[in-house]
């Protein structure tokens, strides 16, 4: 379970967020919309401990009932999905997956490491294609690749950032199935920011709608 | 046969210079208003302001327009020359007159290159006395043929800091032992730049058993032979140089700048008044002095000459002429302009000038004619390629 | 109507693409000129020496000469350890320090770094760097004990360690400014963030994942460094060891050599090098393919920290050292400039004196003029030739490819033995020692680097603000200079700033046209670097880096208040 509680989060003095709480269960999915410029990136980066310098922030994030957001992003085991599938154009499809797999702290064997991400590749039918390079598929199964790639690190909560949004309409419907039987099979708490309203019908779950704080837009 | 051609060329060109210059008169009139561009060595402050000097006379009295090409090195003027001569510029050439002496005026003489005879018609050789020095006729071994105009006169010496160094080394033996004693502190400038080479030549002089042998071309001696003592001295010399002799200063300008900066004990210089000009612009603490070694140093004199394809022959002549003029070559010894020996020979002067070589006033650290003694002659021309070629292979691999 | 405007708009096109075919001539003309006149030399043809046989005889004597293995066993050594230590200091301090607050401060110093010619930063290190230098002056003598300076070789060193540094501290800020340039090109906060999500140390993120799609586009940018380090000449005059010399160096020298047959062994030197120069990139690019390999495997082993984390941080904080070195070489030169006495081992000069500014005044006075009228010709024939191309390249990509192709070649190949070559076709011409001689071969050096830096956002321009101006005004000419080109107006400072920076920096182009009539401050600091005129080197190194710093300064100052100030002044015009 994924817990905020009373974040604020102000750049230059400038409020973005004030006075969030939230809390998100195993397998469920918290949907965040509001306009642009409210503060949904920064709530992202807070959460995945990215956030940049000038911004400051006060709250706190725990996540079953320990305290995360003193932990740097590398030590907070959080899984992250952007727009862009962001898969890696030097690697092939295998060593994407395989990049992600911690061998050592799931007690793997590095042919079972393998088998592993083989057995990924065959629920997407794209076995054949684990030793091309990522820019040989299509783009709904490019996002497939990165969620699974992701839920490999064994993440203990996911974020995702728009991932539907650059997809064609018509494969977007299928992916957010997809997505959803994996986080609910993987059985974390995830968050998920979209403009696209479809998406929170499609996830479920609870929605909070931010609000523009200071309005100079 | 292209070889013959330029060779009649040449003739043909010196003949049309014996006949101008035949009435002097011509000459000055055909000059009036001509441009010269003097590719000139302009690495140092005081001779660059003495050229301003002779730019501004010559103009005032001959109507010359002198332009100083400063030069890092004479030799990029003879390649210039040569890229000319390639390209077939023959009568337009960039060049009107180069300072030069030694290596660069023989490339030249042997390539054709050069414009003349004309030093011997100019008015003002009346002063000069041929057999007064060797190093008149014959530059470094090359016959100058009236090739060149004599301009100044150079010798090696010494610079030391008497606060450091009490007993300077008088010979090469004895500086061999000082940098065996005083490990890092001794160094000479690379071979090939001409003052390296210099040290060479001295370090032959005195240490071979062949001292004849070094008049004559070398290829009618054996080489290894009479150098060995050399190399043996050299070999020994070099892991007590500076920077154990993996490096050496590039020039005596930067000898000069190691020696106040006390990283080494003895500077070299080819210019008698080096030291006092240094330290009159506080390059050079007031406590340096210099010295020649016991036997005498190498001296060797240097010339202006015109390039074959010049277009201003005439101004460039007068320029020549200029500079033999009493008048010039006083201000050039004296040490607060340049401080370069004269060529002319005293006794062809008149009392006026006579009166006036001697007020010349002299620096603290300048050495007098008679403490400069009589200096060594010039090996013959060809040693300096064979020593540079063997000083490079042994040491500089 | 609109016909009409259309078909002038082809005959516009159609004028610009022959401009552009008769720039691409006049530009690869030289370049095989001077190919040519290294070429026909090296086999012993020379019609101006009276050689008329092709023959092997130059060949015979270069591998003869005594000082040929060493120089190039130094001159490999010393331009790869550099192009490799500046590749990795740069790709170690931009991974240390990537979206931290130091990177904005070392972000803001390389513009400046980069505009001062290199061998004004070279004659400050031997000055701070030797024996008798500024460091063990400080230090001196109450720490070391030092009255005297000590016996240690610690610049011009025979295996030229200190050339690699000076040529580390000229090369690695350029690296930073290119490496930050390509990352802006790939996705570099996310990629970061997607492999610390995992677990991943961020320096092994930057290794497994940055590297491999960083490298691909910093290649070329790699390959200039590698052939400028194994070309320069001024740099290792000032600061290289002697003997032997650099490959550079000694062709440098045995082309001025006063046996006129040396030029012939010159030619065939010339030819060697760029020999050499073709390995050493396709060794470095094997190297980088072995490398690649072996450590693919690595890539997708899973370990989420890297061993090399320490390395990287001595390597980030050698690039603070190497820019420490740089300003302070950039302090001393201004301190000579004013000095009368200062001996060891005092700290700074005994007695000061404006004497020698006072007398150098004229001469550098005339000198900047020449070097700032060579610069900004130069620069502004550059500029508008790239936009020229790039328009075409825009319209017809391409179009332009042997021009591309070409563009490279006068920063890869040596100077030395190319500009010989062309030296002789400008006499030929009658156009040497002409100021529009100097200008061309200036133009040669500062055209790629003003290209290449203009073409990215040239070519990334949202080209539909110039459609929309085409459509409100009509006038294809006005809307180009009010919208197109205004907009571009940061990157067209900057590379009009790279360019006077380049052109300020030539040494061996100004020397070669310009036959010694033209002097620049650069030429004359070079000439003195090896004399031991410290206060007129000082003198003019200062200048020299002074003037191109200036520049650069203006050009990252005045784009940002360029429109600002034009609407204040429109404002008083009104009022008025």
């Amino acid at each position: 379970m994924l817990k905020v509680k009373d974040c604020h989060l102000s750049i230059a003095g400038t409020p973005l967020v004030s006075e969030l709480s939230f809390e998100i269960d195993n397998g469920q999915v918290l949907t965040l919309m509001g306009p642009s410029g409210c503060g949904k990136s920064s709530l992202l980066n807070y959460l995945s401990g990215t956030l940049e310098t000038g911004f400051e922030a006060k709250g706190c994030i725990e996540l079953n009932q320990k305290r995360i957001d003193t932990l740097c992003t590398q030590n907070r085991n959080v899984g992250i999905l952007y727009q862009t599938p962001l898969l890696f154009p030097h690697m092939t499809n295998l060593e994407n997956l395989l990049f992600a797999i911690d061998a050592k702290q799931q007690g793997l064997t590095s042919a079972n490491k393998k088998k592993l991400a083989m057995s990924k590749l065959a629920e997407l039918g794209l076995e054949t294609k684990a030793n091309n390079l990522p820019n040989s598929l299509s783009g709904g199964q490019q996002a497939r690749i990165a969620l699974l790639r992701t839920l490999l690190s064994s993440p203990d909560y996911l974020l995702l950032d728009e991932p539907f949004s650059k997809l064609d309409p018509e494969l977007r419907q299928s992916v957010r199935r997809f997505t959803l039987e994996q986080i609910q099979k993987a059985n974390i708490p995830t968050l998920l920011v979209t403009h696209d309203e479809d998406d929170f019908t499609a996830m479920g779950g609870e929605l909070i709608q931010m609000q523009n704080l200071s309005n100079h837009f | 046969m292209l070889k013959k051609s330029l060779l009649v060329s040449g003739v043909l060109a010196s003949l049309i210079s014996t006949a101008g210059a035949q009435n002097w008169q011509d000459t000055l009139e055909e000059a009036k208003g001509q441009t010269v561009y003097w590719n000139a060595w302009g690495g140092s402050d005081n001779i660059n302001a003495y050229i301003d000097w002779i730019k501004s006379s010559v103009k005032e009295e001959y109507q010359v327009n002198l332009k100083h090409v400063k030069l890092a090195d004479t030799a990029d003027a003879v390649s210039r020359v040569l890229a000319e001569k390639a390209a077939g510029n023959n009568n337009k050439g960039s060049i009107d007159l180069i300072w030069v002496n030694g290596e660069n005026f023989r490339t030249l003489k042997q390539n054709n290159l050069l414009f003349g005879p004309f030093s011997q018609e100019l008015p003002n050789y009346q002063y000069i006395d041929e057999s007064s020095k060797k190093s008149l006729t014959q530059d470094f071994g090359t016959d100058v043929d009236g090739m060149e105009s004599p301009w100044g006169a150079a010798q090696v010496i010494f610079m030391y800091d008497t606060v450091t160094v009490s007993q300077p080394p008088k010979s090469m033996a004895q500086l061999l032992s000082y940098a065996e004693s005083n490990p890092g502190r001794i160094s000479y400038p690379e071979p090939p730049q001409f003052l390296g080479t210099t040290f060479l030549k001295q370090a032959l002089i005195e240490t071979t058993h062949y001292p004849t042998a070094l008049s004559k071309p070398v290829t009618q001696v054996d080489f290894d032979q009479v150098t060995k003592p050399l190399w043996a001295f050299l070999d020994r010399l070099h892991p007590n140089t500076w920077r154990s002799g993996t490096s050496f200063p590039s020039s005596s300008e930067q000898m000069m700048r190691l020696l106040d900066d006390q990283e080494i004990d003895l500077a070299l210089s080819f210019d008698v008044s080096a030291a006092s000009v240094q330290i009159d612009q506080g390059n050079l603490s007031d406590t340096v002095r210099s010295y020649v070694f016991d036997r005498g140093t190498i001296g060797n004199t240097h010339f202006v000459a015109i390039p074959y394809n010049s277009a201003s022959t005439a101004g460039a002549q007068v320029v020549a002429n200029f500079l033999l003029s009493p008048k010039a070559q006083i201000k050039k010894q004296d040490p607060t302009t340049w401080g370069d020996l004269s060529v002319l020979s005293y006794n062809r002067l008149s009392q006026q000038d006579k009166t006036a070589f001697d007020n010349l006033p002299r620096g603290i650290a300048t050495l007098t004619l008679d403490e400069l003694g009589e200096s060594l002659p010039e090996p013959h021309v060809s040693w300096v390629e064979a020593l540079e070629k063997e000083w490079r292979k042994r040491y500089a691999k | 109507m609109i016909t009409l405007s259309i078909s002038k708009f082809t005959l516009k096109l159609n004028g610009l693409a022959t401009a552009s075919r008769l720039i691409t001539l006049l530009f690869i003309l030289p370049i095989i000129l001077g190919l040519v006149g290294t070429l026909l030399p090296a086999f012993d043809f020379l019609p101006a020496l009276s050689h008329y046989q092709f023959s092997l005889k130059p060949w015979f004597s270069l591998f003869e000469s005594p000082e040929l293995w060493g120089s190039i066993k130094l001159t490999l050594l010393s331009g790869l350890l550099a192009s490799f230590i500046s590749f990795v200091i740069a790709f170690a301090t931009i991974s240390v320090f990537y979206e931290s607050r130091w990177l904005i401060s070392i972000r803001n110093t390389l513009a400046p770094i980069l505009a001062i010619p290199h061998a004004a930063i070279a004659i400050g290190l031997v000055f701070i760097l030797s024996p008798s230098g500024w460091i063990v002056r400080l230090l001196s003598p109450w720490l070391t004990d030092y009255e005297r300076p000590p016996t240690w070789i610690s610049v011009q060193d025979p295996y030229g360690l200190s050339l690699v540094l000076a040529l580390v501290v000229k090369e690695t800020p350029y690296l930073l400014f290119v490496i930050l340039a390509s990352l802006e090109q790939i996705k570099t906060c996310e990629l970061i963030k997607v492999g610390t999500s995992m677990g991943y140390a961020r320096i092994a993120v930057w290794r497994k994942v940055i590297l491999p799609i960083l490298y691909p586009l910093i290649r070329l940018p790699l390959l200039v460094i590698l052939a400028f380090s194994l070309t320069v000449v001024d740099l290792s005059l000032v600061i290289g060891p002697n003997t032997p010399s650099t490959f550079a160096v000694t062709l440098f020298h045995w082309f001025n050599d006063t046996d006129l047959d040396m030029r012939f062994t010159a030619s065939a030197g010339a030819v060697l090098l760029m020999f050499i120069i073709l390995l050493s990139a396709l060794c470095w690019e094997a190297l980088y393919q072995i490398f690649v390999l072996f450590d693919r495997r690595r890539w997708c082993n899973g370990k989420r920290t890297s061993l090399l984390t320490p390395i990287f941080h001595g390597a980030a904080f050698t690039y603070l050292v190497s820019m420490l070195l740089a300003v302070l070489s950039l302090i001393v030169l201004p301190i000579w400039t004013f000095t009368h006495r200062w001996r060891f081992p005092d700290i700074l000069p005994t007695s000061w004196s404006f004497k020698k500014i006072e007398q150098l005044a004229p001469l550098l006075f005339e000198l900047a003029c020449v070097s700032l009228v060579i610069a900004f010709a130069s620069t502004l024939l550059a500029l508008c030739i790239s936009i020229l191309m790039l328009e075409q390249k825009r319209t017809l990509p391409n179009s332009t490819r042997w021009f591309d192709r070409f563009i490279y070649l006068p920063i890869i190949l040596p100077q030395v033995g190319f500009l010989f070559g062309i030296q002789v076709f400008l006499i030929w011409s009658n156009n040497s020692g002409s100021l529009l001689a100097v200008i061309g071969l200036h133009l040669l050096y500062v055209l790629p680097y003003v290209y290449l830096t203009l073409s990215g956002p040239y070519l990334a321009f949202n080209q539909s603000f110039y459609r929309q101006a085409v459509c409100l005004t009509k006038r294809p000419w006005h809307s180009f200079l009010q919208v197109k080109l205004a907009m571009l107006k940061p990157a067209l400072f900057s590379a009009f700033a790279l360019g006077i920076a380049v052109s300020f920096a030539q040494y061996l182009p100004t020397l070669t046209a310009g036959e010694g009539r033209i002097n620049t401050l650069t030429t004359e600091a070079v000439a003195l670097a090896a004399s031991g005129e410290r206060k007129k080197v000082g003198n003019m190194a200062m200048l020299q880096a002074l003037f191109p710093l200036i520049i650069f300064m203006l050009a990252q100052w005045l784009p940002r208040v360029w429109t600002q100030y034009r609407l204040k002044l429109a404002k008083m015009i009104t009022h008025k």
